[in-house]
């Protein structure tokens, strides 16, 4: 029998792992936590609660703990309809001297590769400038192997199509050792910050902000301090996309404006403008 | 008016958008429960199943957005490529957790969350499908004394759902389509 809670003693739980991992874990959706801590107990063989505290003084269980709450993404172009938004958005963008984009949070990579093939597709590469906030070591160490489960290629071969991308998906891809991988020339224009969610802020504000399906795993009030968060990095203009489940929590409109209804994409008001 | 349960969550899978569209053309239109609908459907197709299912149901159908509350009366249809919850608050949460039983969403995952949540207050229903998927959950429906009903597999296009279920648990009725219709009406009168 793995790990079970109450939701008296989730909650006195994570408060200790908010604590001891410096991540807002206090601020998941119990049923989502107790889902993953359930499985990371079942993948380590943890049957008490006491083991999960004592686990903690050790920095690789810590940094696999921190891994386990953060959901992979599994496909390139999910919601293809986001991304040509996305890459009309670049194309107006590119007279600019620099791009400026960040992730708050990236957990398997598909969405921060996705973002640089079109970026390359649209000519903008070599403009990008993108800030990928990590939770935990491993976490990036997978993006940047770049790996691509043999089983979703079909996914994202078809999410390509529906993209409409320029070229063909396979340009972006290589094989190494019976392995199929992102090109690693796609990332010299990211920089990888350590902080979960929106501890890893860029140096200076960004054009736009990719945080898709993420604020559905924390809990509405905690909403309100994430958009206040992405506010600060945002420039006057800019745009931020949720995942099209999400919303932008009320009161918003002083702020942004939703201007995809579909997609969840949200511009920043201009204060000049306004 | 006291009303025993609190809500109708109802899975299925193949062969089950005519029996739920059966359902909701049947439904009273005043029915006072929430109905919280877990049906397989295309990932990357986005809309149409929505609309469809729109077009003859005498309750409003939609698509919740994560964090939404959960209000009587509506029939809520859990959104492609998202997991469906019912959060210990009693709202929706969506999720894009891995695939469960090859499915996103998982009518397991609605189910279990659900009857977490109202435990004997819920009614949940499973109907004709072509994997195991919702066989879980509607145990877990009946461990929290909820009311389960399985559709009658000899009613059924595609009655694996249904027998995996059978096999697991032993639900309130196996019932027809027609006769779920007539149950439900009945609840509201």
């Amino acid at each position: 029998m793995a790990l079970n809670y109450s939701i008296r003693e989730l909650r006195e739980l994570s408060d200790t792992l908010a604590k001891e991992t410096k991540m807002p874990i206090d601020q998941m959706s119990q049923s989502f936590l107790k889902r993953r801590l359930y499985l990371f107990g079942e993948k380590k063989g943890i049957k008490r609660n006491e083991q999960l505290i004592t686990g903690l003084k050790n920095e690789v269980f810590k940094e696999e703990l921190i891994s386990s709450v953060v959901v992979p993404v599994t496909e390139l172009f999910r919601d293809a309809g986001v991304w040509r938004k996305i890459r009309d958005h670049f194309l107006t963008l590119s007279n600019q001297a620099q791009i400026l984009v960040w992730i708050p949070q990236i957990s398997s990579g598909e969405e921060l590769y996705t973002l640089l093939i079109i970026a390359k597709e649209t000519g903008v590469f070599d403009k990008l400038d993108v800030t990928a906030g990590y939770c935990a070591s491993e976490t990036k160490e997978l993006v940047e192997k770049g790996i691509l489960l043999s089983k979703k290629m079909d996914t994202n071969l078809y999410n390509y199509k529906r993209y409409e991308g320029k070229a063909a998906l396979e340009d972006y891809i290589e094989e190494e050792n019976g392995s199929l991988r992102l090109k690693s020339s796609l990332l010299q224009k990211v920089r990888f910050k350590k902080g979960c969610v929106t501890q890893g802020q860029p140096d200076s504000k960004v054009d736009l902000v990719l945080f898709r399906n993420v604020m559905l795993y924390y809990k509405k009030d905690y909403h309100i301090i994430l958009k206040d968060e992405i506010d600060k990095c945002l420039k006057p203009g800019g745009w931020l996309c949720l995942g099209v489940r999400e919303q932008l929590p009320n009161p918003f409109s002083d702020r942004f404006e939703c201007i995809d209804s579909k997609e969840k994409i949200y511009n920043k008001y201009n204060a000049l403008i306004q | 008016m006291f009303l025993k349960y609190k809500a109708v969550v109802i899975g299925g899978s193949a062969g089950s958008f005519s029996v739920v569209s059966k359902i909701l053309s049947k439904i009273d239109s005043g029915f006072p429960l929430p109905v919280i609908l877990c049906l397989h459907r295309l990932k990357h197709v986005r809309s149409g199943l929505l609309e469809s299912i729109n077009l003859k149901s005498n309750l409003e159908v939609i698509e919740p957005h994560d964090k939404d509350s959960i209000v009587p009366g509506k029939v809520y249809l859990a959104p492609s490529n998202y997991h469906l919850f019912i959060e210990y608050d009693g709202s929706f949460s969506l999720s894009t957790e891995e695939p469960l039983n090859h499915s996103r969403p998982s009518i397991d995952h609605t189910l279990s969350s659900a009857a977490y949540f109202y435990r004997d207050k819920l009614i949940g229903i499973l109907l004709t499908g072509a994997n195991k998927d919702g066989a879980k959950g509607m145990k877990d429906i009946a461990d929290k004394k909820g009311f389960t009903i399985v559709q009658d597999p000899a009613t059924c296009d595609v009655d694996t759902m249904p027998k995996m279920a059978l096999r697991l648990m032993t639900p309130s009725k196996v019932m027809s389509p027609d006769e779920i219709i007539q149950y439900l009406n009945q609840l509201a009168r």
